[in-house]
């Protein structure tokens, strides 16, 4: 009979209710949910009460606290990343961290120093790197399909309503009573870090190399958010490799067409576009939604469920992670390029160990 | 019949990929329009030549971009009203300098930008203010990679000028990362590239995302296609100009055949109308002299890799 590992889920805002605590539910055969918290305590009871949880905690150090815990799924915004994963560390706990890894490559280092540390398995959820259409791309480009990627694009484009929470029963947190985190200038570097990091990832997972430099030009679309909610990053590549992303969360509801996703290589092409994808659509007077395509791309396929079940493997028979947190720590060091760049209208140079920013003045960033 | 309601006796010079175009258009689809002479592969064209042999009355243009400041100047030279799809020129000085030659010999150059007459894009331009606050565009132009030229000239400043139409701002500042990455030859640098990322900022806060590229690959089941999007607070229009097509799978394989009428029928109608009514042209030399200024700034932002501030009014 396999072992059934002891999970524990910090955070019970979007991304727990609809994609970590289904896949948990999902894997039971491997997992069992113990705990849940969320600084919020009716966003915990809900989360506990709809999953099936034994403890809903508002302080997540009573969660780590737990002997029958071994894993915890961090689910919380990325500004709280560092100090819950070096405490989760420090307790023993083999981590699942959602993506963005953390809002600074200083603190990225940070949480991969703590893990290693602690001797513990550390995996950050880029979930795209698990999603079938994605990784069917990855798969065609290692076996020579298109010969060697020389350009690629992956435009994302989110109604506002995504942007604002879902529709949930608990809507996107505030931790001051005022706006949503993600639009909050104290808490979030906009859809740099909120979406484009999953994009700046796959390109340069599909690309096969380091980023040399990046442009980006961001903008604040909604009158009540503080920070971006557009940006359009280009980024350049050591083998001479260009690729662009242009990421929205602001467009009008039901915007149906949400990724967009090209990769041109050496002897062909290879196109991953919603607009070819429709699987389901409703044509009403109103005219016609897709409502699927959201939902299957992010949250009905496998995605959230293969990084868990990957990192439970790795725990299992003592093998590497299949997502290095490295990796996750080279898509932090893009975002921030890109917020950098955009906010500097300069280019960001990256040093040539592609550790850091290169300022102008020589330093880094 | 009156000798007005004679059909405008028109040549067409040039070999380039709008000369067939061109041409189905002023035979099948501008009854106002007779083709008198047709001087293509394998000819020096003279428009003096041509007008004075064949009587042609007006002059449509189809040449690579290189050619056609050259057969512009004979034509104005010749007195005979022009049409030349943008662009007429390449560079500042070359445009100037036609603009001037035009003012003197007092004859209408219509440059039209074939974008603009794509039937999806012209319908997005009609509706671009349904979109409520503008947030972005992208805007993407692709051919494949056997087709050459200045990737600047040819692809990107057509679609400056879509941006420039649509988001109806000036442009703030520029940055471009542009490579050659699909074909092989001398040279190297921006001046040889295939692909370009470009960026445009404009005063109003939109940031308008450009593609050009050489990067379908030569079995691409169509030569080349643009794609437009125009993000608004309320709406997203999309224009998708060079996928409809129908296609007929039989025992030779099977066979892309566009359907949607191609820009240049759009351009004639617009060119003979002009010419009957004696109205000004509405895009001319003098249009382009928005755009350049841009592209300039944009082929230097690929040359130094760094961003470039455009700066100033550019609007004549």
């Amino acid at each position: 009979m396999p072992h059934r590992f002891g999970i524990g889920v910090i955070g019970c805002g979007t991304i727990a209710q609809s994609a970590h605590l289904p896949a948990i539910a999902r894997l039971r055969a491997r997992a069992r949910l113990v705990a849940v918290a969320d600084v919020r305590g009716e966003a915990a009871d809900h989360a506990a009460r709809t999953w099936g949880a034994e403890e809903a905690y508002a302080d997540y150090h009573a969660l780590l606290a737990r002997p029958d815990i071994e894993v915890v799924v961090i689910a919380t915004p990325e500004f709280l990343h560092a100090e819950q994963v070096a405490a989760a560390a420090a307790a023993g706990k083999h981590i699942l961290c959602e993506k963005p890894m953390a809002p600074s490559v200083e603190e990225a280092d940070a949480m991969i120093a703590a893990a290693r540390a602690a001797g513990i398995k550390f995996m950050v959820g880029h979930s795209r790197r698990f999603t079938p259409r994605y990784q069917a791309v990855r798969a065609a480009i290692d076996r020579g399909a298109i010969g060697q990627v020389r350009m690629a694009r992956e435009n994302e484009r989110r109604p506002r309503a995504m942007y604002r929470g879902l529709s949930l029963a608990t809507g996107a947190w505030a931790p001051d009573g005022e706006r949503a985190w993600m639009a909050d200038a104290r808490y979030s570097l906009g859809a740099a870090m909120l979406n484009a990091i999953h994009e700046v990832d796959l390109l340069r997972w599909f690309v096969g190399d380091e980023v040399t430099s990046v442009y980006a030009e961001s903008r604040i679309g909604d009158e009540n958010a503080e920070v971006p909610d557009f940006i359009s990053i280009q980024l350049r590549f050591a083998n001479g490799a260009l690729a662009g992303t242009e990421v929205v969360t602001n467009l009008p509801h039901d915007y149906p067409l949400y990724h967009q996703l090209e990769v041109y290589g050496t002897e062909g092409v290879i196109r991953a576009m919603d607009p070819e994808m429709r699987t389901y659509s409703e044509t009403t007077t109103e005219g016609m939604r897709e409502p699927l395509n959201f939902d299957a791309l992010l949250h009905i396929d496998t995605a959230y469920e293969d990084e868990l079940r990957g990192l439970l493997d790795a725990i299992e028979q003592e093998t590497a992670v299949p997502l290095p947190p490295e990796e996750a720590r080279q898509a932090v060091l893009l975002s921030v390029a890109a917020v950098w760049s955009s906010q500097r209208g300069q280019v960001a140079h990256i040093q040539p160990d592609f550790n850091m920013i290169e300022t102008p003045e020589g330093g880094a960033a | 019949m009156s000798a007005t309601d004679q059909p405008l006796r028109v040549a067409v010079l040039g070999d380039g990929p709008l000369t067939r175009p061109m041409l189905d258009a002023l035979t099948d689809r501008t009854p106002g329009a007779h083709v008198v002479a047709v001087a293509a592969e394998g000819s020096t064209p003279n428009p003096s030549a041509i007008t004075r042999a064949m009587g042609a009355e007006a002059v449509c243009i189809a040449a690579p971009v290189a050619d056609r400041a050259g057969l512009i100047v004979t034509a104005l030279e010749a007195g005979i009203p022009v049409c030349c799809p943008a662009p007429a020129a390449g560079d500042l000085s070359t445009l100037d300098s036609l603009i001037l030659r035009a003012a003197d010999a007092g004859v209408m150059v219509y440059a039209p930008n074939p974008l603009r007459h794509w039937l999806p894009l012209a319908t997005m331009h009609e509706r671009r203010r349904n979109i409520g606050t503008p947030l972005a565009l992208f805007a993407a132009h692709r051919t494949t990679r056997a087709i050459t030229g200045d990737l600047f000239t040819d692809l990107a400043l057509p679609l400056i000028d879509v941006a420039l139409w649509l988001v109806e701002a000036e442009v703030e500042r520029v940055q471009v990362m542009a490579e050659r990455l699909f074909s092989h030859g001398p040279g190297d640098g921006p001046d040889s590239a295939d692909a370009a990322l470009i960026l445009l900022r404009f005063a109003n806060g939109v940031v308008a995302t450009l593609e050009v590229a050489r990067s379908l690959p030569d079995n691409f089941p169509q030569a080349e296609e643009v794609n437009v999007e125009f993000l608004g607070r309320d709406a997203v229009l999309r224009a998708n100009p060079t996928n409809q097509a129908i296609t007929v799978t039989s025992a030779s394989g099977t066979m892309r055949e566009d359907w949607l009428p191609h820009p240049a029928v759009s351009i004639i109608e617009t060119f003979v109308e002009t010419i009957r009514t004696g109205a000004t042209a509405p895009q001319s030399l003098l249009d382009a002299r928005w755009v350049l200024p841009v592209l300039e700034k944009v082929r230097l932002a690929a040359t130094t890799g760094e961003m470039v501030r455009v700066g100033g009014a550019l609007r004549r």
